[in-house]
Formats: structure tokens, sequence, C-alpha cells
């Protein structure tokens, strides 16, 4: 028997299933190019560079991908990039919270124009900005070394950080700071208690942002840096580029091996905070 | 025997530590390598292998200098040099191309070479007259190796064409009708316009040569916009409107058409001999040639090149002087040209590949040899980066027919003698 | 007395169910503002007031305590080289000696017409691709977030659709580059599949270089806007929309009362950044075409690396960057006012 309801499902699943399709597709044409790139990096350039070109490779070879990861200068740049973006996460994101917390919660003096004059570094290229950096870098004593790296990518990352977790923190109410704080909870606490749980969301996304704008920068890596005991990925990639010819192969199996592991981050993060908040919705 | 007193002993001991402290450092400065530092691109470009060698093989006949190579990718190399000349951080040596000495002048980083060569009267005459590149009357620089652009060609693909490579201009422009098939979206070779360097290189530079034309005159002045130069730029231009040429050349860098050549989407292409190493990367079994030397009102040809400075900052410029002479010296030269396919900027390099066999090095003497006083050098001159920045809207200008010829040579050539007037 | 109960309810909620708009739910139901018809006024339902709200605590020494380490880091490592830079763009150097010449590349900068040329550029770039970026992440983070979905395949979509974002801009301009050729997919398609009589130079021909590059970009960076906005939407109560289907809007007005003023912020702030970045954005157009064909896609970070790097002019390159921060600050600024909502400031 057809009811009203049993109709309203059916509609309501029909626009589902558009919906669905429609996201498809869309994802099935962003992701061309990226189909593309995994492609390249698994047979040999010349048969990617044909006319008509052909997306399914004749033959797979996993060479390009091997002679990366058995090349020990490589395994150096993975570990140096891991260090160097998770050492600009956690300054970050710790820096970025606090002042996001501070420049929302509170009308301070002089916070408008902290607020504008944080973004200053992003508001100059970077091309420029890398003389000054260079010469701080042998100044201090932190030229071609990992620290040196994550000190100087926070400084380009942690006003994003602090801007963003701002505009979430924004978005949650201060009633309920408030409200907490008359139930008896210090600030700290209805912070910790109120606040952050529900920046939760927000902060995976800068956490992602910070992560991956690390892991792929390559101005300040290439300049700061000389050996491979303080260089990442970003050069070795970089150095598939030369004045004539560039190693597409190489390029390609890089990038898609460096890839890797951020979208595993990523799914595992995405995965983790829903377990949490699911866990948390029932009471 | 009565035993030493004490404080005696002690005193003993002090002097001897206070010896040791000061006769190690000497002995350590007697025996530890000065170490010099070479900041280049060319490990990829050369191969590992073969710069291994040339570094070890210095190394082994001096072995009181240690050289340290910093290779950085060619893209950042300008900018990481302008931030060691900025910075305060000294490369002895580094290679460098010519539009980036005036900026590192500029910053006081550049050694004038001209007293070195003064000096070692052995090593002058070794290098090529060309070789040494100038700021101001200054040598800045030497090349390391030269390079003639000529048309190379796909050898495989003509044979199965029927093709023969092309011995003059006009040859040239009936095989690329021929290679043309609009059908199969297949056209004969592409032109990179989006670098102006380029365009005044393999192009431009090119044909003013065999014109009969030149870039400056004997006193310095900028004379390509006279009528051998209206003359090579409108050739250009209706070679360029028959549209035999991929389309989108004015986008194009030299790295996609190295690309095109080097997957066989087009069969010929005007380059440096460099293009067959490098295409060999892409597609190890690819088989490149030169045509051989053309003459049109004569056989000039264009001469450029890449090259290496020292730094005038550096504390250890006598090192680094041996280092240049090792890198110049007969054997090193004659193997490198050998194992890069390109000529090392010296005479005995130069001489090495008469009767060579190589398809790309063969006519390379005949290039430099068969019009001696036709041969022209790209020059080295101050703001070079921004004039040829400038010589590539004066080239697309004028082949998509936007500015007339003359005028757009007469633009440039101004620019150009306001650049070098307001240097001296 | 009796508004503190009230007051408690939704805070309370909140706490307990800190998912925000995930997960069921128990407790009363939000007292209903009175049915009017306004737009926003189902974010007005209940005591919680919209978001964004402009009270701020008073307490500064509090609130600078927070914001001290951050300032204090920022302080010593970015005041130098800021400064450094504009500094440079007084002086001009000639065989490594330093001197003072005041306004002289300014002056040459302002007037130079390729400048403007690249300003213009610019500003298109980055009102095109901070405006499709947005509508791209928007529109997949809704897509996204709808439970419906079911939560693998969401997973996977999501892992999937943050590829671009992930791979580096040089591998993915070299690879877009492919794309684009005359002996590229986008052109096999046409010439081979549409029969076309001619490839298209996609960033050869100065009319659509500028827009290619747009799409290009769109493609790297709408992730960004999607994960971040995902993370925003789940903070958004079911409740609000149940209030406003029940005040009878529809899914659009749904978004327009509800979910956009409720991303209010993040969107403020996000964008804010990415307009920033976006302009000093020269890596895509230097993999890509170099400013060229013509000067048809330079923009101002590249006008700066050519005069900076490739011409050799370090102290002119520095007096454009200044400009460009000037420009920056300014144009940030009118951007937050414009945004701002009456009697509140937006930042």
């Amino acid at each position: 028997m057809v009811t009203a309801s049993s109709r309203g499902r059916a509609r309501a699943l029909g626009h589902h299933v558009w919906l669905v399709g429609l996201t498809s597709v869309a994802a099935a044409v962003i992701l061309v190019p990226v189909a593309w790139m995994v492609s390249a990096s698994v047979r040999p350039i010349r048969e990617v560079l044909t006319y008509p070109p052909v997306l399914v490779p004749k033959t797979v070879s996993g060479e390009y991908m091997a002679r990366i990861l058995h090349d020990p200068t490589y395994q150096r740049f993975f570990a140096n990039s891991i260090v160097l973006s998770l050492g600009a996460l956690v300054l970050s994101l710790t820096l970025g919270a606090l002042a996001g917390y501070g420049f929302s919660r509170f009308r301070l003096p002089g916070g408008q124009a902290m607020l504008l004059g944080i973004l200053s570094v992003l508001m100059l290229p970077r091309v420029t900005l890398i003389v000054p950096y260079f010469r701080l870098a042998h100044v201090v004593g932190l030229y071609d070394t990992l620290p040196g790296l994550i000190v100087a990518n926070t400084a380009f990352l942690l006003p994003i950080a602090t801007w963003l977790i701002k505009g979430y923190l924004d978005s949650i109410p201060q009633e309920l700071d408030e409200a907490a704080m008359v139930d008896g909870c210090t600030r700290v606490q209805s912070l910790r208690k109120v606040v952050a749980p529900l920046a939760v969301p927000g902060l995976v996304g800068v956490a992602a942002f910070i992560f991956i704008g690390a892991w792929n920068e390559y101005l300040l890596a290439v300049v700061l840096t000389e050996t491979p005991r303080s260089q990442t990925l970003t050069v070795g990639l970089a150095s598939f580029f030369g004045q004539y010819v560039r190693d597409w192969n190489g390029i390609m199996a890089l990038s898609t091996l460096a890839s890797v592991p951020l979208v595993a981050i990523f799914v595992f993060l995405q995965r983790w905070v829903v377990q949490g908040m699911s866990a948390g919705a029932v009471k | 025997m009565r035993a030493r007193p004490s404080s005696c002993r002690i005193a003993v001991l002090c002097v001897v530590v206070l010896l040791a402290f000061t006769i190690a450092p000497l002995a350590n400065a007697a025996g530890s390598p000065v170490e010099i530092k070479w900041m280049e691109w060319w490990v990829h470009e050369w191969g590992p292998d073969n710069f291994n060698n040339l570094i070890a093989g210095f190394e082994k006949a001096n072995p009181d200098i240690k050289v340290t190579v910093v290779d950085t990718p060619y893209p950042q190399m300008s900018g990481k040099l302008d931030a060691a000349a900025a910075g305060g951080e000294t490369y002895d040596l580094f290679g460098v191309e010519g539009s980036w000495l005036p900026g590192l002048d500029k910053l006081g980083y550049v050694e004038d070479l001209d007293p070195w060569l003064a000096k070692h009267k052995d090593f002058a005459d070794n290098l090529l007259p060309t070789a040494r590149r100038k700021i101001n009357g200054r040598t800045l620089s030497f090349c390391l190796y030269m390079i003639p652009y000529q048309f190379a060609y796909n050898v495989d693909q003509f044979a199965a064409a029927g093709l023969r490579p092309p011995t003059n201009w006009d040859e040239f422009i009936q095989v690329e009708k021929k290679l043309r098939n609009p059908g199969a979206n297949k056209y004969g070779m592409s032109m990179p316009l989006a670098d102006g360097g380029f365009a005044l290189t393999r192009y431009f530079g090119f044909r003013l040569a065999q014109e009969g034309g030149q870039f400056l005159d004997a006193s310095g002045r900028a004379v390509f916009n006279s009528p051998q130069g209206v003359a090579a730029l409108t050739w250009w231009k209706n070679f360029y409107q028959m549209g035999l040429v991929v389309p989108g050349s004015f986008g194009e860098d030299q790295a996609r058409m190295l690309e095109y050549i080097a997957s066989g989407q087009v069969a010929s292409i005007i380059d440096g001999p460099f293009i067959w190493s490098k295409s060999k990367q892409i597609d190890p079994k690819i088989k490149l040639a030169y045509a051989p030397a053309w003459h049109a009102k004569t056989g000039g040809y264009l001469w450029s090149c890449s090259g290496v400075g020292m730094s005038a900052k550096s504390q250890n410029k006598d090192a680094a002087w041996k280092f240049l002479e090792y890198l110049y010296s007969p054997t090193v030269a004659v193997n490198m040209t050998k194992a890069i396919s390109l000529p090392w900027a010296t005479h005995a390099a130069m001489t090495s590949l008469n009767g060579s066999t190589d398809p790309m090095l063969r006519y390379i003497p005949q290039f430099a040899n068969q019009d001696t006083a036709a041969n022209i050098v790209l020059p080295a001159l101050p703001d070079t980066g921004t004039l040829f920045d400038l010589f590539k809207t004066t080239f697309q200008n004028a082949v998509s027919g936007k500015t007339p010829v003359k005028e757009a040579l007469d633009q440039a050539a101004a620019a150009w003698q306001s650049a070098i007037a307001k240097s001296k | 007395m009796r508004d503190r109960p009230r007051r408690y309810a939704a805070p309370e909620r909140w706490a307990a169910s800190p998912g925000g708009a995930l997960g069921r739910r128990a407790g009363p139901p939000l007292p209903e503002a009175p049915g009017s018809r306004r737009a926003g006024t189902a974010a007005d339902a209940g005591p919680r007031p919209a978001a964004g709200t402009a009270r701020r605590l008073p307490g500064y020494v509090a609130g600078y305590l927070f914001v001290a380490p951050a300032i204090l880091y920022l302080v010593l490592t970015a005041v130098y080289p800021v400064a450094t830079v504009v500094a440079m763009g007084l002086q001009d150097v000639t065989a490594g000696r330093w001197h003072f010449v005041g306004a002289a590349h300014y002056a040459a900068v302002l007037r130079d017409p390729i400048f403007w040329n690249a300003v213009w550029n610019t500003s298109i770039f980055t009102a095109a691709s901070v405006v499709l970026q947005l509508a791209v992440g928007l529109g997949f983070a809704l897509l996204l977030h709808e439970t419906w979905f079911h939560r693998g395949v969401r997973n996977t979509m999501r892992g999937a659709l943050i590829l671009p974002w992930v791979f580096s801009t040089a591998a993915a301009a070299l690879m877009w580059s492919l794309l684009y050729d005359p002996y590229g997919l986008f052109n096999y398609l046409a010439v081979g599949v549409l029969h076309w009589p001619q490839p298209i130079a996609w960033l050869g021909d100065a009319r659509l270089a500028l827009g290619a590059i747009i799409v290009v970009n769109t493609w790297k960076s709408y992730p960004f806007y999607m994960v971040a906005l995902l993370g925003a939407l789940q903070n958004i109560l079911p409740e609000l929309y149940d209030a406003a289907k029940v005040d009878g809007a529809g899914p659009w007005q749904r978004f327009v009362a509800v979910t956009l003023p409720q991303l209010r912020t993040v969107l403020v702030a996000i964008s804010t950044v990415d307009l920033i970045t976006t302009f000093g954005h020269v890596d895509l157009v230097n993999m890509l075409t170099q400013g060229g064909p013509g000067r048809a896609t330079e923009t101002v970070a590249f006008y700066v690396y050519r005069t900076a790097l490739l011409d050799g002019n370090l102290t002119r390159g520095a007096a454009t960057s200044t400009i460009m921060l000037v420009l920056l600050v300014l144009g940030t600024q009118a951007y937050l006012r414009a945004l701002a909502r009456r009697g509140e400031p937006s930042w």
C-alpha cells in the first residue's frame, strides 16, 4: 500500500540516489589528473607522452617507486619530512590554539592590529623573504638543520592556524564558556571540558592544513638546507627538475609515495574524531 | 736517585701540554685539506657517476684540497645564489648563467677573473675566445661548455617518412610541410617561445648569424635591428604563420619541447647538442642527429653557454683556481665533451670533435669553422634577464603580426641600448 | 530563577554531546521562538544565540596571556625578515655596497605598466580562485555531511577528494600541463573525438591561459575548504534545521538561514587566509606558463620573482614586495569591514 510516508521515503531515496550519483561523477572527473599521475609512476615516461593518450598502462612496473623506496637518501628525506611536519604541527597547533582562543574570547586592545600583523609574513612573496631567512638561519646557527626548518615553516603556518582556530571558536558561542564558569569551572576548565571538545572537528582540518603545508613546502626546504641530514622529500622532488629535462617517472613516483602517508593520516584522523564524537553522543 | 720535585714535574707537564696545543693546530693546518664549496646543478644533468669521477680525479691529484659539491635544483639556483650573495654564505665556485651575473655582481659577489687570466697565460690560451663572459669589460665567468644551435631530427621517423635531413633553410620548410598531418594532429616541430632567451638563441639569433648580422657592434652598441636583423625576424614570422609548429608556442617551455621530441610526438627540433643525451633519458632507444651545417647569406652560427664563477668573498681562491685549471685541463675537457655531448669551452675539446662519428657532435667543428667571421655569441649584458624577457614579447608580437617587425626590433634595440648606456 | 534552567538546557546538551550535530540526543526540545518567517530566525530559535557573537569578555590580562606565546614566537621569527624586505626596497646595491635610495624603486614600479597588468591579473586570479574553491569545497562538504550517506562510502569519498590537495604542486602542475597540451587528453577529446580542426592552446592562448590556471588552482585547493567546512558543519545542531523546517523553510532557505550563519566565522577566517595566500601564489604560474603568453598570466608574485631573481634586481623586487604587502593590508581590512555585520566587528 502506497502511503504518504512511503511515497515520501521513495522520493527521499530518489533524491539521495541522484545526489550520490552527482557526487560520484564529480569525484571521478576531479580524480582524472590523479589517476594520470599514478599511472605515470608505474610505466616508462615515453608511454605516457603518447598521442592518443592512454590512461591504462600496458605494463605496470613498480621499479620507479622501488628505486626511491630502496634509496637510503630518500629514506632519510622521508624521515626528515615526517619530523618537520610533526614538529610544525605541534608547534603551530599549540601556539595557534592558545592564541585563537585568546583572540576569540577576549576583546583585546590592539587585538585587531595584532591579528592583521601576524598575517604580514604571508603578505610578502616568499621568494623575497628567503633572503633574510637564509641570513637569519646562518646567524642563529640553524642553517641546514631540521629544527631550523621547523622554526621557519611555523612562522608561515602559525598565523593561518591562529586565524582558522579563532574562526572555529567564534562559532562556538561564549554563553557556553560562561555557563560552565558560572557552574564553577575556571576558565581553563571550561576551555578543556566545554570548548575544546566542540572545537575538535575544526582542529582536525587545521591540523591537516598544517601537516600538508609543511610536508609539501619546497622553497624554504631547498634554500635553508644543503645536505640530506635536513633535506626533505620536497628537495628530493625538486632535484628531479633539471635545466633541460625533468624526470617524470621520478617525479610522479615520489609524489605518489609521498601522498600515501598524508591520506592515511587524514583518514585515520577523521575516523578517530568521528568515533570519539559518537561515543560521547550516546548519553 | 732522588725523585724530581712534583712541582717540576707539573711544570714540564704544562709545557708539554702547551706545546701540544700550539703545535697540533699547526700540524693540522699543514695536514688537513682545504675545503672549497662548489654550488651547481649538474649532478643530475651529467649523471652522478660522471660527476663523482670528475671530483675524485681532482682530489686524487690534489690531496690537500677537498671539494664539497652543493647540488641545487636548477629552478632554485638563482634564488639560492642571490640569497647567499645577500646573506653572506660563500660558495667558492658556482655554476652560473649569463643572465644571473649582473645581479650577483651588484651584490659584490663575483670575482674579477681577468687578473687570474693574466697570471696564467697557458690557461688563458687554452680557453676559447668566446668563453670569457664579460660585464662592463670585466671577465666575471668562464663558459664551461659552448652550445651551438642547429636543426636536429629523429632518424627513424625521417627514414620511415622517406625524408632526408634538410641541408638549407628552404629544405627545412619543405620537410616541415611534409611532416604536418592535420588529420592525425601531427606536427613536425615545436617552438617554445615562452622563454625570451630561447627566441633569442635558437630562432632569431641563429638566422641573424646566417644573415650576416650581429647583436652588438664593435663599440658595444645594440645593432640587431639592422636590415639583417629585420630579415631574420621576417623569415621567422613567415615560417611561424605557416602553422607548421605545435600550437601554444607562446606558453611552451623548453622542457616540454624536449618531451615532444623525445617521445616522438614531433620529429624535428632546433636546439643544442645535449638534446640527444637528454632525450635518451626519456626514450633510451631514440636516435637523433644533427643536419649538416647550413648556409644562408653566411655560414655563421649562434653560440651560447653555461659557465662557472668564483666568489669574490672566497677564502680559498687559490684552491678554487686550481680546481678550475683541472676542470679545463685537456684530459678532463675531452672526456666530459664525450660524456655529456657538449663541447667543453677549450681548444683541445673542440679539436677532439674532428673526426667524431657521434651524429650530434660530428658537425660541430663545421658549425664553428665554416665561417668563423660570421659566428656570433649571445652577449652577457647588464640587466640580461630583463632584456631577454623583453625580447620574448618582441618575438611573440612580431611573429603573430601584432607589431611590425622593424618597429618591434627598434623598440628592443632601444631598450638594450639604454641598459648598456646606463651601466657604463 | 526561571531563566536559569532554560539557559542551561542548550549548553548542557552541547557539553554532553561534543559531537554537536552528530549523534542522538536526549533532553527537552528547544523552546521555540514565535513563528516569524524572517530569514535568520531559525538561528535565533531557543536561548542559543547566533554564532559569531560580538560579546567579548573583558579581562585583558588573561587574554594577553593566551595570545602572548604565539605573538612572541612571531616577533622572534617574522619581524626581522619582514623588516629586512621592507628595508631592502629602500636601498640599492652596487658592487656589494648598499646605499639608501628612498622611494626610487617604488616610483619605478608604480610607473611600470607591466606592474599594473600584474595587479589586474592577480586580482582576477585571486577573486575567481577563491570564489570557485569556496563553492566547490562547500558543495562537497555539504554533500559529504549528509548523514544518510553510508559511512564507508563517505570516508572513502573524503579520502579520495582530498587527493588533489595532497599531491605536491610541482607534480600536479606538470600533469595538468600535459592534460592541457596540444597532444594531451583534453585536446584529444576536442580534436580526436569531437573533430575540432585544431588543438586548443589552453596555456598558450592569452585569452585562455589565466582561466586555465584558475581551474588548476581551484582543483588543487578546494579540499582545504571542504575539510575545514566539514569540521564546521559538524557543530551545527540539527535542532536548528528542524526548527527551520517547522517554520516551513525549503532546503535552499534552510541553507541560507541556518547553515551560512553558523559557518560565517569559519568562512570569514578561511576566505581571508585564502585571499592572502592566493594573491601571493607563484608556483603554478611559474610551472605552467612563466607569466606567459605575453604577460597574460603574470601575477604580482611572479613579477617579483622575475624582477628579483631572473633579472637580478633584488632591491626592486623587495620594493614591489612591500607594495604588495600594503595592497594586501588595505585589501584585507576592506574585505573584513565589508563582511562585518552591523554593529559588530567580524574579526
